[in-house]
């Protein structure tokens, strides 16, 4: 499934979060904007969490390194790491090339639906970009 | 903005990073910029956030990794490569940020610019080295400093060496075809940590890296009273000269507002 921009929320530190029903849990795919992934420019590295990791949103859940800057991640909402795109470390250009739907960085057991309401649409986030 | 400038005595790996972390906290918490210029107090490697020394045993260049395995060493927050602090200068700034990622290149270009204005000034030849890549001299492998041969092409910019001035990024200062001062970053939860060594002279724990006082000067001038004349300004402007060249390119564009002092908490 493609996911695009317009579905997403985000936070104002660029994350952003896609919400499925999957058997009555809500999941969480979580990823970074193709601004930030932009602005970020050639990316080397990037730590991700380990899946069983409970995180409350805004918490740091990893780190990506550029040239020659460090950038925490934080997360857009609250629950348990359930997978990781571990792939993603290996081929980083994913990130630039699709970072809505191929690279995404993280999928979260929802505790707390109602986060979302804390997030940006994406006509917020994209007025936050071009200030 | 108002901005914090001073200089600490030297000190170890462990503690220039720990006061580095209070700078980017204090900066974050009191919307200042923070500019501290310090020394350490003994060599000293610090590894960039996510290298380990293991990685010294996949250095390009073997001839120093013994050497390096005995000198002290300090995990960065910040990304890049290796520095080995021998004989160097080191500066950090941390400044407030509101707004996400993105927009950390401006630092660079600010502090950089006023950094190869200050340099040049003293009788070296800098430039960035995105200004500089045509005139780097070629070693005899056919290879330039701080590159390699990578696959059947010619040389590349080497960006995965171990130690940080064997790479070369747009904004770093060269002279002479070596890499002279990186500097490199963190974002930290409302700023951005920023710090930079500038090379001042070759450490016996890596001898191929030149500093400033190994590279001749840009216009030598005849007669031999004139020779190490940028070396003796270096040395007479000393480590507050390099903090008062930041502070003057940061007046410009940021920071208008500057006091000599320290932080607390």
């Amino acid at each position: 499934m493609r996911i695009q921009p317009e579905q997403l929320k985000y936070l104002p530190s660029h994350e952003w979060a896609f919400v499925t029903d999957e058997m009555g849990t809500q999941i969480a795919t979580i990823g970074i904007s193709a601004f930030a992934v932009q602005q970020l420019t050639d990316l080397v590295f990037m730590a991700l969490p380990k899946v069983g990791t409970m995180l409350s949103a805004g918490n740091e859940f990893g780190e990506v390194e550029s040239v020659k800057a460090v950038s925490p991640m934080y997360t857009p909402v609250s629950g348990e790491v359930i997978e990781v795109n571990s792939g993603l470390v290996d081929r980083l250009e994913t990130l630039s090339d699709d970072p809505y739907t191929e690279g995404w960085i993280m999928r979260i057991k929802m505790t707390d639906p109602s986060e979302l309401n804390n997030l940006l649409d994406h006509t917020a986030y994209e007025k936050q970009c071009a200030e | 903005m108002k901005g914090i400038l001073f200089f600490d005595p030297p000190a170890d790996g462990k503690s220039n990073m720990d006061r580095d972390r209070s700078c980017a906290e204090f900066a974050a918490r009191q919307s200042v910029a923070v500019l501290r210029l310090y020394c350490w107090s003994e060599p000293t490697l610090s590894l960039g956030r996510f290298q380990s020394i293991e990685d010294l045993s996949k250095a390009t260049n073997p001839s120093f990794v013994t050497e390096l395995l005995d000198v002290a060493r300090v995990q960065r927050t910040t990304g890049g490569g290796a520095i080995l602090h021998d004989h160097d200068w080191t500066y950090s700034l941390s400044v407030p940020n509101e707004r996400g990622k993105g927009h950390e290149g401006e630092l660079y270009r600010m502090v950089h610019a006023g950094l190869v204005q200050w340099i040049t000034r003293l009788g070296w030849k800098a430039q960035l080295h995105q200004d500089a890549q045509e005139e780097t001299p070629l070693r005899q492998d056919g290879t330039k400093e701080g590159c390699r041969i990578e696959g059947n092409g010619g040389p590349t910019c080497d960006s995965r060496s171990f130690l940080c001035f064997d790479r070369r990024s747009d904004m770093d200062i060269v002279v002479g075809g070596s890499k002279v001062l990186g500097s490199a970053q963190k974002r930290f939860p409302g700023a951005i940590l920023q710090h930079g060594s500038l090379l001042l002279a070759r450490s016996r724990f890596a001898p191929h890296l030149r500093g400033l006082s190994d590279i001749e000067e840009s216009a030598p001038e005849n007669g031999q009273e004139s020779r190490g004349k940028a070396s003796r300004q270096l040395a007479e402007v000393g480590i507050q000269g390099m903090g008062e060249a930041i502070r003057s390119a940061l007046e410009r564009m940021v920071v208008s507002d500057w006091e000599l002092g320290s932080i607390t908490g």
